[in-house]
């Protein structure tokens, strides 16, 4: 299941691009989001590489692409319907994925990055701008500690942490945060 | 009656206002007067509407709280269960007031309920493939939930579902039925992976593996989320279609005898529920509900209104005398820190020895807990802790396998009931040939929350057209009690 398949049931007239094992070119539809079919001359090649940023992929979409098993990057930055249970179907790409990109997905939380710790062979993640994360710099240490080769970008030591300098704020800031925390980890 | 309609109604004491006064503005006295006699005389009309019969309204004063005079489904039980099966009732029945369902919990505050005390985790690693069936299809609703419990102009419903999975420990005597038990898993369509000793070590740095010669994981539908979230969630939606929820506990039937004789020769009384009788709370004020069908998921207390119908009172060897084999057993619950406890690879453990244990948060939390033996179940007359059975029996067995955990500080504690089936501890769904017209949803034995929306669909299924649509729970009928035929699940807990 590949190319065309993809592309018609997504619905992404104009975005996804796909790169191929020992070819190094993307293809990506053009300017009238026609999508070339070359590919479909050599049907045994594997995608290597999905980038599928800003689409309105879910995880039913991900049916389309369970058979790839020697994907290695998905980029999905700026996807709003990437949530946990998509996350958590990510597991079939456990023996091969090598980069993630989940930055500014907004419906992701916790509970889904904790799915991940299926993908052994993880490389690089990138979390960056997840708005439901409530302490992005724990999450951080604790993705660095479950996941053994793979380097975690997005989220510094310091976010989520309360800044010393804004001292009268801090007691409120500090019961809100506590309450938030706890309802929402 | 008709005296209270006429002076309630305030036009037809104004009338006498306007004429009293000889003022100068008695022209804007009558454009004030026509005004306000539309609106009078539209109340009127609603009034009279709803002194006809038919309608719920009653010039006597009413205690609020009471539930409908009448209704065609009554749903013994508001937990997760119970909202569950009214919110499939609505939806199977499209029309708006097609169905007048009523559900009555004796509890609004929810103090003792097992849906909220428990641990709301949610796997599909069963033996039977309904069991499997059915909490794949609740995995499958909880995912869309949105597109089933989303209300206009309310939030989103957010379960706070953490993905993290359960694994199953097995020894070496019981690792060949879970070798079974992952085909059977497989084939319904549970994605499982199963762990021998090295890849759990590598996987899970932080287990000690001795003892354990296979683990089974679950890598996608399993977890643990809010059960409170979900309940109102049900709750929300159903009342919003218009199902009716009242807070009063069930005391008794009124039902209507008939004899019936089976092939033996041996005369039955054959019992049809009329009245449901529901006794308002801290009074002793009842209302009789008329009903057509009457579904008990009342989880822990099932067992005490079925022997209401006299189910389990007649002599011992005719079908009368076999009690509803539902009994409420208590479970303590534990929450631990831990500083240096597993991280957020956490899954649900649970060990071959029968303690469990998941992760409760980021900070180091852990719930735990254990199954006591047959012979020392706790005392069911109060929720009250056990804090012994952590030190005795949960700590040693929960440090074995997890080292870090021999450094730990129980920060709190609570207990639930379970709905413990002690037949087979396994469902009991469907009607009781004693009982015609009493649907039974309950004897889950733990795992109610995890399998409510697919058991709701199952006996909304059942009411409304008569057999499975979904998922074939045949298995689950009532009938395996009064055959005295057990079908059992290997590894619960």
């Amino acid at each position: 299941v590949w190319g065309p398949h993809v592309v018609r049931l997504i619905g992404l007239r104009s975005r996804p691009i796909f790169p191929f094992a020992g070819q190094s070119e993307w293809l990506r539809p053009d300017s009238r989001g026609r999508f070339s079919y070359d590919f479909m001359s050599t049907p045994d090649t594997q995608i290597e590489e999905v980038d599928l940023s800003g689409t309105l992929i879910n995880h039913n979409g991900l049916e389309n692409l369970v058979n790839q098993n020697k994907l290695q990057t998905l980029s999905l930055p700026g996807c709003p319907e990437v949530d946990d249970w998509f996350l958590a179907r990510l597991h079939v790409f456990g023996e091969s994925l090598l980069e993630l990109d989940l930055s500014h997905c907004s419906r992701i939380t916790v509970g889904g990055l904790t799915a991940l710790q299926n993908l052994r062979k993880l490389k690089r993640l990138d979390i960056s701008g997840l708005p439901q994360l409530q302490n992005p710099g724990l999450v951080w240490i604790l993705l660095e500690e479950i996941l053994p080769h793979c380097r975690v970008t997005g989220a510094e030591y310091e976010q989520g942490l309360i800044q010393p300098d804004s001292q009268e704020q801090t007691e409120d800031h500090h019961e809100a945060s506590t309450h938030t925390g706890l309802r929402h980890l | 009656m008709w005296r209270k309609l006429f002076t309630s109604v305030p036009a037809f004491r104004a009338l006498k206002a306007p004429c009293r006064s000889f003022s100068s503005s008695s022209r804007g006295a009558e454009k004030d007067f026509f005004k306000d006699l539309d609106t009078h005389l539209r109340a009127f009309r609603d009034k009279a509407a709803a002194a006809m019969p038919g309608s719920d309204w009653s010039p006597i004063e009413l205690t609020p709280g009471l539930p409908p005079e009448r209704a065609d489904v009554v749903i013994v039980g508001g937990g997760v269960v119970g909202w569950s099966i009214a919110y499939w009732l609505k939806m199977k029945a499209r029309v708006r007031d097609g169905l007048r369902v009523l559900v009555v919990e004796k509890d609004p505050t929810y103090s003792q309920a097992s849906t909220v005390l428990s641990c709301g985790g949610i796997r599909q690693q069963f033996s039977l493939k309904e069991n499997i069936l059915l909490s794949l299809f609740s995995a499958h609703f909880m995912k869309n939930i949105n597109n089933h419990l989303w209300v206009v102009n309310e939030d989103p419903v957010d379960l706070q579902f953490n993905h993290s999975g359960y694994l199953f420990l097995a020894s070496e005597k019981s690792a060949h039925i879970m070798e079974e038990n992952y085909r059977t898993q497989r084939y319904v369509g549970a994605k499982v992976a199963l762990l021998s000793p090295s890849q759990l070590k590598e996987r899970f740095p932080w287990m000690n593996t001795e003892g354990v010669a296979l683990a089974s994981l679950g890598l996608e539908n399993e977890g643990w989320f809010d059960p409170w979230s979900l309940l109102n969630a049900l709750r929300r939606k159903a009342v919003s279609m218009g199902v009716y929820q009242c807070f009063g506990e069930v005391t008794g039937f009124k039902c209507a005898a008939n004899l019936a004789e089976t092939t033996d020769g041996e005369v039955l009384n054959v019992q049809r529920i009329k009245y449901v009788h529901v006794r308002m709370p801290n009074s002793l004020e009842y209302q009789p509900v008329e009903c057509a069908v009457v579904v008990n998921a009342a989880g822990a207390n099932s067992g005490k209104i079925a022997s209401m119908l006299g189910i389990g009172l007649g002599p011992k060897e005719s079908v009368s005398g076999v009690p509803l084999p539902v009994e409420p057993r208590k479970r303590f619950v534990y929450v631990v820190h831990c500083p240096d406890g597993p991280g957020l690879d956490t899954p649900f453990l649970i060990d071959y020895s029968g303690v469990y244990c998941r992760r409760e948060g980021l900070g180091g939390n852990y719930i735990t807990g254990m199954s006591p033996e047959e012979t020392e179940e706790p005392d069911i007359s109060n929720l009250d802790v056990d804090h012994e059975f952590f030190q005795e029996k949960v700590w040693h067995r929960l440090a074995h396998r997890i080292p870090a955990f021999e450094q730990l500080k129980v920060s709190s504690a609570w207990a639930g009931f379970y709905d413990y089936n002690t037949f087979d501890q396994n469902g009991i769904i469907g009607l009781h040939p004693l009982v015609p017209n009493m649907y039974f949803a309950t004897g889950f034995s733990g795992h109610g929350l995890q399998q409510s929306p697919a058991v709701g669909l199952a006996v909304a299924e059942l009411i409304l057209d008569g057999g499975y649509k979904t998922i074939d729970l045949s298995a689950f009928d009532l009938k395996r009690i009064l055959l005295q035929e057990p079908i059992q699940e290997s590894n619960i807990v």
